[in-house]
């Protein structure tokens, strides 16, 4: 009897394990004409597998998320440039109201590199708090706030955290329009105090979106987004003769100010099929990064970048050969202009995946 | 030996049954996965009583198509992974950017 009662529990446990946990994998293969986005082209293949699990706990007014994500990037030519990305960390929604909500989390992530890029590796702990409110059924503004601690092993002096304070309102309209607003004030500190130098940054964002049905399957979307710094610090490295900045190891978007806008025609052509293709353009003035020839001597007092990109995404539900399998296509193109030699290039990117959840 | 025999007949029974029960989950792993968004989105739409009508339009990610409509179709992975960096930080959650 005793057996019986705890091959019961047994099972009775296992089955409510299973149905709240959510496993998802991907498997992309990328083939890449410029993997460095420099003047000096550099193709390769690269294979992206991921896998994720999630748990949930869900009660009336809560929804408990512990996850876990790793993801390898494997160059197929340019091995040492391969790299594993692990995340773990927890979410949590609390339904206060039937207007309002509470969402918060924290998650540590790894990512280590091999070879010698190892030097590049780095860990990052994060942190937010967020309330939703709506106003309507269709409209709702939220505000959070954003830590982020990120620790460069082998660049201590890059080491740094992150402060993130956001509003954001999301409207829709009967005219089937919908107008995203959001602000952003991000404050950078950096962990090693620099006594010549400045040992922070100060960056405000805004944003908004535009978007229009057209029918009942295609949308039309435009963006635009305007990032300004209030004040700047940036740091640099001398190695082998060559002076290294942060944003060039690091993609550091405190290095750079300026604008991004865009337009996208998303279209539904069935249940599961569906397309995206999109046009950008960019211009980012980095302030304290000079242009600099081979010899060291300053051409410009820094540096600008104006980027065009194309992209087509499709995506295919593949549920009916096997449940919860996509099919995923990818194709960009961009073309960087810059009054730095190094970084005029063009980019053409192919990919194609799989993603399973189940 | 009795006892062991009746044992081993609950045990063999429990894994028969267990594997039934695997059997029948793998089949519709698409359901689920199908219910699981479902109930997400119940429990989002537990606002306002869970009146939001389907023929309301609501797009919150502002690509213009409604989100009843697009029922999970999501454009914005490959912008996610290929955005990720040092300086991204983004997590799970909703909100979180």
């Amino acid at each position: 009897m005793k057996l019986i009662i705890i091959i019961t529990a047994f099972i009775l446990f296992s089955t409510l394990t299973l149905a709240q946990l959510e496993l998802t994998s991907e498997l992309y293969r990328y083939s890449d004409d410029n993997i460095y986005n420099s003047a000096y082209k550099i193709s390769d293949n690269i294979y992206n597998g991921s896998l994720n699990a999630s748990y949930y706990v869900v009660t009336e007014n809560n929804t408990l998320q512990f996850y876990n994500q790793n993801s390898v990037n494997y160059y197929q030519e340019y091995i040492a440039t391969s790299s594993l990305f692990r995340k773990y960390g927890v979410a949590d929604n609390l339904r206060i109201s039937e207007k309002s909500q509470f969402n918060f989390g924290v998650n540590y992530g790894v990512k280590n590199n091999r070879d010698v890029f190892t030097i590049l590796n780095f860990s990052q702990l994060s942190a937010y708090g967020n309330y939703r409110y709506s106003f309507a059924e269709s409209d709702f503004i939220t505000a959070g706030y954003v830590y982020n601690n990120n620790t460069f092993n082998n660049f201590s002096l890059f080491s740094h955290s992150v402060h993130k304070t956001f509003i954001r309102v999301n409207s829709s309209f009967v005219t089937e329009t919908s107008l995203i607003l959001g602000a952003d004030i991000s404050a950078k500190l950096y962990s090693e105090n620099e006594p010549s130098a400045a040992n922070q940054s100060y960056q405000l964002t805004l944003f908004g979106q535009v978007g229009q049905a057209i029918g009942e399957k295609a949308g039309l979307s435009g963006y635009f987004q305007l990032r300004r710094n209030l004040s700047q610090a940036a740091r640099s490295f001398y190695y082998d003769n060559t002076l290294f900045y942060q944003d060039e190891l690091f993609n550091d978007v405190f290095s750079s100010e300026g604008y991004e806008t865009g337009l996208s025609l998303t279209k539904l052509f069935s249940k599961s099929f569906g397309a995206k293709a999109e046009l950008t353009f960019s211009r980012r003035e980095y302030n304290a990064l000079p242009v600099m020839d081979t010899e060291g001597n300053v051409l410009a007092s820094s540096r600008i970048d104006n980027q065009i990109g194309f992209g087509v995404e499709m995506q295919n539900d593949l549920s009916n050969y096997l449940p919860g399998l996509t099919l995923q296509f990818n194709w960009n193109y961009l073309i960087n202009s810059s009054n730095d030699v190094f970084y005029k290039y063009d980019n053409q990117l192919f990919s194609v995946g799989l993603d399973l959840s189940f | 030996m009795k006892y062991i025999i009746k044992s081993s007949h609950i045990i063999l029974g429990v894994f028969l049954f267990s594997l039934i029960s695997f059997a029948q989950d793998s089949t519709s792993v698409g359901e689920k996965s199908e219910k699981r968004m479902v109930e997400t989105g119940k429990k989002e739409n537990m606002l306002f009583g869970g009146k939001i009508k389907s023929d309301i339009f609501i797009d919150k990610d502002g690509d213009g198509i409604c989100d009843f409509r697009a029922k999970g179709m999501s454009f914005e992975k490959f912008k996610n992974r290929t955005r990720q960096g040092a300086g991204s930080g983004n997590g799970k959650g909703k909100g979180n950017r």
